[in-house]
């Protein structure tokens, strides 16, 4: 059965509206691409540099883009077709929508969002929650000229210690990122996929020096080694 | 020399340029945003409660500002301002954007925060932006109603359920294993955080990031502060 405040969201408007803050997002992006690619030619990289670093991450974003269509179905069918369009292209992640939909949903007294059964103002206002709720997270990147300068000057001191500090942080970083999925080891298939790619990576990063197109989709072959990897081992578990 | 400084100017010329583009930018996209809860709203003449909206938003509004704030502090002195400006309208940042930019600089030999790194990131960032944007527009127009029996087949998910160990492999094993003296203390760290906070971590993880990195920082400092002070002694 359809829902009611469905005539809403699958509207013309909705879709136009929609529409038009995608394009906004996409010309921001044309524009970024624009700028960094002239300056990567100035500090010396060929055309030709720069199309293996475009081929190479084009190719490494499809695979885990086509997660989203299935957080694209779960959601339309809560916010419609072009609301969760919008919220899945740009701006959120798959997690964050679906949590921010359900966080809405429960505010306004449903149980959950598969049972939501909206009315026209509550929908209007879970766009508004799921819009805000986002908001002075962006808004954050505005101070990113004070802080990049600060770092800037400080990375750049001469003191041996300062030009370390880059390092130390990507450590930091990418250890965060890693550290559920390098304790999970009872996750079979988890830990297989992040053994298997790893080898795959230090491998074909071994052959890359040779081969510098081997180089170019090694994230992305040893990825997808990964993922048919953790198949394999559940289908054998 | 006149060659070097003028290198120089160009280096911040560009970062000024960058730094412009992305406050200006990321306002007028949120303008674009936030229009399309108030187009509607105004247009159908929705009912919408602004105290009783603004209560149910405050509980994301404050937890992802705090996220928003270390995850985008942490990255950018690494993949740069301007792939951090993108990455902020683009979404999916840990899972692709973050990747994708560490990928290319890795292709282009490019060190963490060196000039060459930044411009790199964003043509990564952008380029990774364009292939999401068409890829759901793709599901929205034809491709969902295809995907959905490809991506529910049990033989497959397991695929999908494991997209970001598959990245984890590829994009921290060989750094970490490349430079063991400054990836212990970090490595320890997290995994210490992880086993403590358990299931919580996932929620504050960009501020575990925030942690990591001053502890690893003030460790490394101190260590530093030694070596020298025993240098200069002998």
């Amino acid at each position: 059965m359809s829902k009611a405040y469905f005539s809403i969201a699958n509207s013309p408007v909705m879709a136009a509206v929609c529409g038009l803050a995608i394009c906004a997002v996409v010309v921001q992006a044309i524009v970024f691409f624009r700028v960094a690619w002239k300056h990567a030619l100035e500090l010396g990289y060929t055309k030709s540099d720069l199309v293996r670093v475009v081929k190479s991450s084009a190719v490494f974003s499809i695979v885990p883009s086509l997660p989203i269509i299935i957080s694209y179905i779960i959601l339309m069918a809560v916010l419609g077709k072009y609301f969760a369009w919008l919220r899945l292209s740009v701006i959120g992640s798959a997690a964050y929508e679906t949590m921010a939909a359900g966080m809405a949903a429960s505010a306004f007294g449903y149980e959950s969002l598969g049972s939501a059964n909206f009315t026209p103002n509550v929908f209007g206002s879970v766009m508004w929650v799921v819009t805000l709720g986002v908001f002075l997270s962006s808004m954050v990147a505005l101070f990113l000229k004070k802080y990049d300068r600060k770092m800037k000057a400080i990375t750049s001191k001469a003191d041996g210690f300062g030009t370390a500090i880059p390092g130390v942080m990507f450590m930091g970083m990418i250890a965060t990122l890693a550290a559920p999925y390098l304790i999970d080891v009872t996750n079979i298939p988890s830990f297989g996929a992040i053994v298997v790619s790893a080898i795959t990576m230090i491998g074909l990063s071994v052959l890359g020096k040779k081969h510098k197109v081997i180089k170019e989709f090694a994230f992305s072959v040893s990825m997808l080694a990964g993922m048919v990897v953790a198949c394999l081992i559940t289908a054998w578990l | 020399m006149e060659q070097q400084s003028r290198t120089l100017d160009q280096y911040s010329v560009f970062d000024d340029k960058i730094h412009r583009l992305g406050i200006i930018s990321t306002l007028a996209v949120w303008l674009f945003f936030l229009l399309v809860p108030m187009v509607v709203t105004l247009y159908f003449k929705l009912e919408v409660k602004p105290l009783e909206t603004l209560w149910a938003a405050a509980p994301l509004m404050l937890i992802l500002m705090v996220t928003g704030l270390c995850e985008k502090f942490s990255m950018s002195p690494i993949i740069g301002p301007g792939a951090v400006y993108l990455a902020s309208s683009t979404g999916n940042i840990q899972n692709m954007k973050l990747p994708a930019a560490l990928n290319a600089m890795n292709i282009m030999e490019c060190e963490e925060g060196s000039e060459k790194g930044r411009a790199i990131a964003i043509i990564a960032v952008a380029t990774s932006s364009f292939v999401t944007t068409i890829i759901v527009l793709c599901g929205m127009l034809f491709l969902a109603p295809l995907m959905e029996p490809l991506m529910n087949n049990p033989v497959i998910t397991p695929a999908f359920d494991n997209i970001f160990p598959a990245l984890v492999g590829p994009m921290v094993i060989p750094v970490v294993l490349k430079n063991l003296k400054t990836a212990s203390l970090p490595v320890i760290l997290s995994i210490v955080f992880a086993l403590v906070l358990g299931s919580l971590y996932s929620t504050v993880q960009s501020i575990v990031m925030v942690g990591v990195i001053l502890i690893s920082l003030g460790v490394y400092r101190m260590v530093w502060r030694k070596k020298t002070q025993k240098e200069s002694v002998e």
